[in-house]
Order: C-alpha cells, then sequence, then structure tokens
C-alpha cells in the first residue's frame, strides 16, 4: 500500500478543497456540503434499488413461517424452498473516532481531529439520509463519548455536537477501546474506525478481533497529515512529541529517508492485517478531499455487498 | 560629560543579555511540535555557523533600555559648570599628646610612641600649628604654640624632635579621659578667631585598659575637631601586679602587724608561678625566705603577710613577672601609738542609752592607732595636761568657766574638740569655746523625726562617708535636735543641715584647731545615730581629723599631692623624697607636689620621722589595650582617615561633583527615557507576538 494516495490539488477535479470546506464552521454545513455535492455529481446511484432485496433460499424446515415459501419454485419445481430478503433499513453504523492528541497535529491549516470529525460527521449525514442508524464512540487511550447508533429526529445533531466538541485527548492505544467497543455495541453493524494509528500496532490484530469475531463489518480510515507522509520539514529542529512530551533532535534531511520507510512499514503491517481479518482499509491525508473518502466507502460497502452476493449466488439452487 | 558613580557604568555591559536572549530564543523557536516520534531517531546535532538576529528593532530597543539605565545609575553631569581648581589646602592646628604614664615604661612602649610622635611631627608642613603634651594623670605641655611659633620654620620640627626624645616616661597612672579634654578645650579656645580650620588632636598611647575616661563621659566635643589614636604594642604582652589592701590589724599595740595584699595576674598573662619577697630600702641585709604563689592568668588572690620585724624592710617585691615596673610595693613602717578620747560630760558610761555608753564602744583596734578613752565628769576640775595627753575632745555637759578657758586655749593651740549641747542649757560653754558673750540654744522636738540633709561629703570629715555602704543617711532618725543660730557663730560652716534647713554639724576654726558642735546627740533619746553603720565611722573619722592622719594617710600614689594637714599640728619640717632630695614643709608652703616617683617619703621635724608609702596607682598594672570603639563610644570624634593632602583634594574635587549632579540631575531624564523606550518595546512585541502568532496557526498547529 501507498500512504501518498493524495494527488496534487490541482487535480482534484469537482470536488470540495479541503482548504475551503474547512472555513465553514458549522460542522453539518460542511457534512452536507459534501454529501450533496457527491449526491448530486453521480448520474446513477448504484446503491438505488438496495432496499428489501433477495439475498438467498434455503430448504423450508418443519417450524419456518409458510409465508416465506416460494411458491413459485413449489410449483416448478416441487420443493419447499423459503425465500431470504435483507433488510436495509436495519444497517448500525458506528463511528470510532480517535481523538488521541497525535491528532492534534496539522500542517494544512486544520488539524487531523478536524478532518476526521468532519469525516465522521459527511458519513454520519450520508447514512442518516439512507436511513440507516448511526453511532459514535470517541476514544483516545479509553473511550470518550459514545451514542448508540440510532434513526431518530434529532440523533444526527447530538452526533455532530459531539463531534464538534471533540478536543485532543491523550496518548493513543488502540487495543482497549476497541475491545470496549466490542463489548458495548452488541448488535451486528458497521465499524468505521478512523484514526491515524500512530500507536504501536503489534497487537492491532488481537484488536480488530473482538470486532470482526461479533459479526461486525469494520472499515479503517487511517487520515495522515501531508507532512506526516512527506516529513516535508527542511530545517534541523528540536521535535517535540504530541503525546509524551518527548523532545529530539532531528535533521529532517538526515532522518527523512528513514522515517518515510518506518511510515511506510507501518502502513503495510496495517494494511496486511487488515486484509487478513476483512477489513477494508482507506488511507488518507488531511488534504484530500473529503468526497474521495465518501467514494472509498461506498466503494468498500459495494466490494463487500457484491462480494457477498456472489457468495450467496453460489449457494442457491440450480 | 561625567559620571558621579562612573563603575554603574559596567551596567551597561549587561547589553549582551538581550542578544543573548535574542539568539536564545531563535533557538527555542526551533522546536517543533510533531505528532509521535516512534519513527523518529535523533540526529546528531549540526553546528550552523551563521546565527541571524530577528526583530532588530526590538533588540534595539532592549539593548537602548539597558544603556539608558547604566548611564542614569551612572549619575551623569556636564564638566562644563564646573568651578575652576579646588582651593588649596589651609594649614592644620595639632596638638600631638605623648603617654608618659608608667605602663609606657614596659619594654618597647616608649620607643615606639617616640618615634610615632616623631613621625607626625615630620609630617607636618610649614604652616601647621603644632603642639606637644605628654600625659599621665595630668597634661603636660611639652612644645607650646607659642615655643612652636617662636622657632623658625625650618628647625621648629627638628627642634619639636628633640623635646621628645629627651622627654621619659613617668611613674603617674593614666588620665585619658582628662589629656583629651583638656587639649580639645586648649585647641578651641587658642583658635577662637580662625573657626574654618582643621583641628585634630593625635593620641600617642597604649591605651591600657587601667587608663581614666571619667572625663569624657560628661564632655562636649567642639565642633570642628578630630581625633586620632594612634596606640602602641609593648613586646610583651601579661602583668601581674601588687595592691594593699585596707583592713590590716593588729590584735593589740604589741603584736606583729599583718598586711594584706592583692596580686593580680591579667588575662592575657604567661606567667603563672611568682615570689613575694620583702627587701630592705637600703640593699644591706639579705632578704627574708620569699613566699611563692602560684596565679593563674586573670586571677587574683588577697594573701596575708607578717610585716617584717625590721622597720628598714620596706618595700615588697613581686619576681616572675614579664613587666618590672609595677612589681616593688612601698610599705610606710609607722610606729603604733595610743590616742586618747576625752570625753567631758555629766553621764554614767556604764549606763546605757547615755552618749558615753556608747563612745566608749565605738573605738576598735586598728592597725595604727591603740585607742583609750577617758571620761571626766563635767563638773570636776579639769587638768590640763588631760587635755594636752588627749587627742580628741568630745564635751557634752556644761563646763566651768575655768575649764572652758582651759579647754578654749588648747582648741587655739590646735587641739580638735566635739561639742554636743546635751540640752539648751549648754550655750555659756558653746560662748566661752568661741570666745561670745552668749549664744542662745533653743530646743526643738519634732513631730515624727528630723533627717540629715545637705552633707558636705568633699569636708575631710565627711569624705570617709561617701562611700556607697555610709552615703545613705535617709534611715537615721532624729527625734530632737538643739538649734544653734548661725549668725551667732564667727566664721561658722555647716557641714550638715536637718531636713528644716538648721545646722547640725558646723565646724569653726578657731586658731590652729577646730571645733565642731553637733546639734543632736548620738544617744537614743536625741537620735537612731549611734545605733546607725555611719555612727564608728564618723567617730573615726573625728579622731583621724584630730590626729592628723586618715586612713589612707601613710599610703599615698604617684602625683598625689601630701598636704599640710596629714601632718598636723606639726606643720613645719622638712621632706625627704626616695631621691633623697629634701623639701622643706612650712604653713606658708603646705603641700607637696612632688610624688611623681614611688618610694618611701620621709618627713621629719628634727624631733620625729614620719614615712609615706608613695605607690603605683593600681590601675596602672591594668595593662591590657582597650578597643578603641570604647574610646567612640563616649563621644570621641575620631578622625576617619588620615587627612592626606592628595586626599583632601580628591574630597573637595568629589563634593563638587556632588553639588554639580545634584543641581543638574540628569538621571531623571534618562530614567524617564528608559522608561518610554520599555513602552514603546510593551507595544511593539505585543504587536509582533500578535502578528508572529497569527502566522503560526497558519503554519504549525
Amino acid at each position: 500500500m501507498k500512504v501518498e494516495t493524495c494527488p496534487p490539488h490541482s487535480s482534484k477535479g469537482p470536488f470540495v478543497d479541503p482548504q475551503v470546506l474547512m472555513r465553514i464552521r458549522n460542522l453539518e454545513l460542511r457534512a452536507r456540503v459534501v454529501v450533496e455535492g457527491f449526491w448530486t455529481g453521480l448520474h446513477r446511484s448504484p446503491y438505488h434499488g438496495f432496499s428489501v432485496e433477495f439475498t438467498e433460499y434455503r430448504p423450508y424446515m418443519p417450524g419456518d413461517d409458510p409465508r416465506f415459501l416460494d411458491w413459485r419454485v413449489l410449483g416448478r419445481s416441487d420443493r419447499y424452498f423459503i425465500r431470504k430478503y435483507e433488510d436495509e433499513t436495519n444497517l448500525r453504523c458506528h463511528l470510532l473516532v480517535d481523538l488521541s492528541h497525535s491528532m492534534s497535529f496539522g500542517t494544512t491549516g486544520y488539524s487531523k481531529i478536524q478532518y476526521a470529525a468532519t469525516l465522521a460527521a459527511t458519513l454520519a449525514y450520508f447514512l442518516q439520509l439512507q436511513g440507516d442508524a448511526v453511532g459514535l464512540l470517541t476514544f483516545d487511550e479509553k473511550v470518550r463519548d459514545f451514542l448508540p447508533a440510532r434513526h431518530r429526529p434529532g440523533h444526527l445533531r447530538r452526533l455532530l455536537l459531539a463531534l464538534e466538541k471533540a478536543t485532543g485527548g491523550q496518548s493513543t492505544d488502540l487495543a482497549a477501546p476497541l475491545q470496549r467497543a466490542a463489548e458495548m455495541v452488541r448488535k451486528r453493524g458497521l465499524m468505521v474506525v478512523i484514526s491515524d494509528f500512530l500507536a504501536p500496532v503489534e497487537h492491532l490484530t488481537r484488536s480488530l478481533v473482538p470486532l470482526t469475531a461479533g459479526g461486525h463489518e469494520v472499515m479503517v480510515f487511517l487520515i495522515l497529515d501531508p507532512a506526516e507522509t512527506k516529513f516535508s520539514f527542511d530545517q534541523a529542529s528540536l521535535f517535540s512529541d504530541l503525546e509524551s512530551g518527548q523532545k529530539m533532535y532531528v535533521d529532517p534531511l538526515l532522518a527523512r529517508a528513514a522515517y518515510q520507510h518506518q511510515l511506510q512499514s507501518h502502513a503495510q503491517f496495517i494494511q496486511e492485517n487488515c486484509q487478513r481479518l476483512g477489513v477494508g482499509v482507506r488511507p488518507l491525508t488531511t488534504d484530500q478531499p473529503l468526497e474521495w473518502a465518501l467514494f472509498g466507502f461506498l466503494q468498500e460497502r459495494s466490494l463487500r455487498g457484491r462480494k457477498s452476493k456472489n457468495t450467496r449466488n453460489t449457494r442457491a439452487p440450480s | 560629560m561625567s559620571f558621579l558613580a562612573p563603575m554603574f557604568l559596567l551596567g551597561a555591559l549587561t547589553v549582551a543579555l538581550p542578544i543573548l536572549f535574542h539568539l536564545l530564543r531563535r533557538s527555542t523557536q526551533d522546536r517543533v511540535l510533531f505528532s509521535s516520534l516512534m519513527f523518529l531517531r535523533p540526529s546528531p546535532p549540526r553546528f550552523s555557523q551563521r546565527r541571524r538576529f530577528e526583530h532588530w528593532l526590538l533588540l534595539l530597543l532592549r539593548c537602548a533600555v539597558i544603556v539608558v539605565l547604566a548611564l542614569g545609575f551612572a549619575r551623569p553631569f556636564l564638566n562644563r559648570l564646573l568651578p575652576a581648581p579646588p582651593p588649596t589646602i589651609s594649614a592644620k592646628r595639632m596638638a600631638i599628646l605623648l603617654d608618659t604614664s608608667a605602663s609606657m615604661r614596659r619594654a618597647g612602649a616608649w620607643t615606639a610612641a617616640q618615634n610615632l610622635a616623631i613621625d607626625q611631627l615630620r609630617l607636618c608642613r610649614p604652616g601647621d600649628r603644632v603642639t606637644v603634651a605628654t600625659f599621665d594623670r595630668q597634661l603636660t605641655t611639652m612644645v607650646s604654640l607659642a615655643e612652636w611659633e617662636a622657632a623658625g620654620p625650618a628647625d621648629r620640627i627638628s627642634w619639636a624632635i628633640g623635646r621628645i626624645q629627651a622627654a621619659t616616661p613617668g611613674w603617674a597612672g593614666t588620665d585619658l579621659g582628662l589629656a583629651l579634654t583638656s587639649a580639645a578645650e586648649s585647641l578651641f579656645e587658642s583658635e577662637e578667631s580662625d573657626t574654618a580650620l582643621s583641628r585634630e588632636i593625635v593620641v600617642i598611647t597604649d591605651l591600657q585598659e587601667g587608663s581614666r575616661l571619667e572625663a569624657l563621659q560628661t564632655f562636649s566635643w567642639p565642633k570642628g575637631i578630630s581625633v586620632s589614636v594612634l596606640p602602641v604594642a609593648p613586646k610583651q604582652v601579661g602583668n601581674a601586679s601588687l595592691q594593699w589592701m585596707l583592713g590590716s590589724q593588729a590584735t593589740s599595740p604589741s603584736a606583729p602587724q599583718e598586711l594584706r595584699v592583692r596580686i593580680s595576674n591579667s588575662p592575657d598573662s604567661i606567667q603563672d608561678k611568682f615570689t613575694l619577697s620583702w627587701e630592705p630600702g637600703d640593699n644591706s641585709r639579705p632578704s627574708p625566705k620569699p613566699t611563692e604563689i602560684y596565679l593563674p592568668a586573670g586571677q587574683s588572690r588577697v594573701i596575708t603577710l607578717a610585716a617584717p620585724a625590721d622597720a628598714r624592710v620596706d618595700r615588697l617585691v613581686l619576681q616572675g613577672d614579664s613587666e618590672d615596673f609595677d612589681n616593688t610595693l612601698y610599705l610606710a613602717r609607722s610606729e603604733s601609738k595610743q590616742s586618747q578620747v576625752l570625753y567631758l560630760g555629766s553621764d554614767d558610761p556604764q549606763k546605757p542609752r547615755t552618749p558615753s555608753f556608747f563612745l566608749q564602744r565605738a573605738w576598735p583596734a586598728s592597725s595604727n592607732n591603740w585607742i583609750g578613752f577617758q571620761a571626766w565628769h563635767s563638773e570636776k576640775p579639769l587638768a590640763r595636761d588631760l587635755i594636752k595627753a588627749s587627742a580628741l575632745v568630745i564635751v557634752s555637759g556644761l563646763l566651768p568657766a575655768e575649764s572652758v578657758r582651759m579647754l578654749r586655749e588648747e582648741l587655739l593651740a590646735g587641739k580638735t574638740v566635739l561639742f554636743i549641747p546635751l540640752n539648751a542649757s549648754c550655750g555659756p560653754t558653746l560662748a566661752g569655746l568661741i570666745h561670745q558673750p552668749s549664744v542662745v540654744l533653743e530646743e526643738r522636738q519634732a513631730k515624727d523625726f528630723f533627717l540629715w540633709t545637705e552633707l558636705d561629703l568633699r569636708h575631710a570629715l565627711l569624705a570617709p562617708l561617701a562611700e556607697a555602704r555610709f552615703s545613705d543617711f535617709t534611715k537615721i532618725h532624729f527625734w530632737r535636735y538643739r538649734h544653734i543660730p548661725e549668725n551667732t557663730l564667727p566664721s561658722a560652716r555647716a557641714l550638715v543641715r536637718f531636713d528644716t534647713g538648721a545646722p547640725a554639724l558646723i565646724e569653726i576654726p578657731a586658731g590652729q584647731g577646730s571645733l565642731f558642735i553637733l546639734a543632736a546627740g548620738w544617744h537614743p533619746e536625741d537620735s537612731q545615730l549611734a545605733l546607725s553603720s555611719r555612727f564608728v565611722p564618723l567617730l573615726q573619722s573625728f579622731l583621724d581629723l584630730a590626729q592628723g592622719t586618715s586612713r589612707s594617710a601613710g599610703q599615698f600614689f604617684v602625683g598625689d599631692t601630701i598636704a599640710l594637714q596629714d601632718f598636723r599640728p606639726h606643720v613645719t619640717g622638712t621632706l625627704l623624697t626616695p631621691a633623697n632630695k629634701t623639701v622643706p614643709l612650712t604653713a606658708e608652703n603646705p603641700r607637696f607636689t612632688g610624688t611623681q616617683q614611688p618610694g618611701v617619703y620621709r618627713w621629719s621635724d628634727g624631733s620625729m620621722t614620719r614615712r609615706f608609702a608613695v605607690n603605683l596607682a593600681p590601675s596602672e598594672s591594668r595593662t591590657r589595650p582597650m578597643a578603641i570603639e570604647d574610646l567612640e563610644k563616649l563621644g570621641l570624634p575620631r578622625a576617619r582617615a588620615k587627612s592626606d593632602p592628595v586626599q583632601l583634594v580628591r574630597q573637595q574635587a568629589l563634593q563638587q561633583r556632588i553639588e554639580l549632579e545634584n543641581r543638574q540631575k540628569l538621571w531623571r531624564w534618562l530614567i524617564a527615557s528608559a522608561l518610554f523606550l520599555l513602552l514603546v518595546e510593551s507595544c511593539l512585541a505585543g504587536w509582533t507576538l500578535r502578528h508572529q502568532t497569527s502566522h503560526l496557526e497558519g503554519v504549525r498547529l
């Protein structure tokens, strides 16, 4: 995986420049701008008609409701099959947003927290429009705020308020908050983790396993600042760690290559572990348009939907 | 432009601080907040060869503040207002006091003092007016101002040095206070016209502890006089001394006399083993066996010695002391004699509460006198031999006219008579004694009691009662007395008065004798005097006065005056000093003031010889040096520094610079400028900070 996925600003196409977007102070308005622009830009929604949809057949078992018998199959082949449908209104999405101190870093005029909050708000607004239930869990080294997934009037506003007041927390610890999220969210749903993952990730697999084992569909947004990916400093300076306060004299000219190599290895490690668990990873830098993130989100969902549809089709009776 | 305190200009060096801070601030600006250092490794430091300043204006303002403040504290002033050259130094008036007390006989002290005095003289300028004096118990002028000015300017210093080199220390004690005050008064009085003249007293002394300073306590120093104390130090420290103690006794006239002597060893002494030995004056006989004494430093002991049987042994010598100027104590050996007190009265001495009962019990046996008491009834005819054999005659009753006449004749011949009118009917006796037609006595009875007041303690009779243990007479009550009209008594002098103002004790000189009149008796019917502790000393004082001796008679210190009344009634004779010099003493020349040397002085009128021992003052043996600060505590205007001419010129120039600076007060403008610069700097720094913060938010967190 290549971390630097951001094209030059000149090639952002029809999307809203994040620099411009972030000047909008209202988070809900920001999310609406992204979603509606994204909506109107699509000629055909690939997810239109995603409503009550057939998923699979299964043999009738005594005790099943006879209403779900496929009468056509019965009339054609004299076999009893139960027709199952997907419940599209039951998608429960939880946005897990990292508020650790390292997310306070930013060189683009806004921090990674602000970018992550906007991304979370965009996703929440988009899902709300689709009639899905959206929840929020913020964490740093432990869980800070938790809003269960709901689809009610006013819930989106509460969620956006929680995101707006989000400030930098302490150090990053992925294992404990994800473990805690798996404990708090019992119903299966979509878990979207938005973090910079600037923490030891040796136990990342063990942290994600509770979520995937709980039947959740997990998706990861890896948010980084462009300065973090390029290490675009030019003077030897005393670098101070935002989380630990540790100071280190670093000459960027000497340290850049090793740094980028380390960061690349780190991202590669995350990618490989997530793939092994079936978790989609979308790396983002904060200068990338949020529409890209939304597009990546839908793309990931679509891929997963097709993957599961193919799986079901292979199981359907001929 | 000049500066009053140029050292403050060094504060301008702190201008390096803002520059340093600006450089340091740049290094702090290089600090970068980063999200995580987990992918970074420390780099080896890279030294940059060039540093650049930011905010030049701020730096300049801060440097300017420091420089202006340093200038302000340096108290600048403009030189062009300085008057021309400082005035020339005027001549000074100086008195050099040279200590010639006995303690200056210590090894090395006198030579050092002479050298110091000579140095002072050589520092004198031609216009200076100098007097040189020596002092011990008194101030003695060696070179007077008239002599100084009479000598030529070229020769006066060498002449005065010659006088100093010829001087030698004496044997008297030290009265430093008297010397200083006398010199100050003479300096001030002699130069009244020239008030601007600087006056200085230079004291060259060993500053021993035993110096008397009482005169300094109440002395008001005239303005313009400064005192320089130049202490001299002897080669050795520590001293032991001898001193006779009072109260030496003999149990009977024939018993051997016991003498008590105090031996003191100074705290800084290194000797602790001494020997005491009697030595004859003519060195003809071997000295008796010496007495060994162990006395640690800082302690004193009183030891009792048996007086030697040989009358020619007249000195006690201390050996083992490092300083020997005070190691010889002279003893005046006088023959013990019996004195008789004649009491003429009508009361029975065997009956208590009568005057004679207390009188015959009042005389103790003393070392020098063995006193007998003779009571004679006043009505009995009086024999002249009885009066002649008595040293003191006390009359308490009405005497026959013949007795009064006889007593009057003896009184005129030099006898001392104490008359106590026990009742108002004794007036004729008193009139006969003072040769008046009549004296009317009046009986005065107190409602509660009378007290003695206005005691003339300077009189020889009452002087022994001036000690603190005797001087309180307020507890002696008198119930009655006989009022004696003073105006009827020729040349009477009231030594004591009652609190009513009436005389209580009167002295009337008569011929060569003296008549004392006590207005109230000492017996309990009249007063509590006989029961008080003052009674015996008072009677002893009467007897001493009548015999022409005193308790201190026979023991003098160097410089004391041997007065005529000490030998009364024998007023003519010759005095032989230890240096075998003969001095005639007559009624016209009644005092001998030449006790300049310790030793035994012999007085003789041809028929009898009396000896007087003159010793060193005990205080002169306290040779530890005192602190000069002790003199300053007594108000001594000590000269702060040597009045060097160059230094004086500098001081005057400094005073003028101070005056100029006070007039111009440029520092106020500089401080105001510094405040203004600080204000500008604060505004500029605030603006820069705001600007920088907004700029940084766009780049970093």
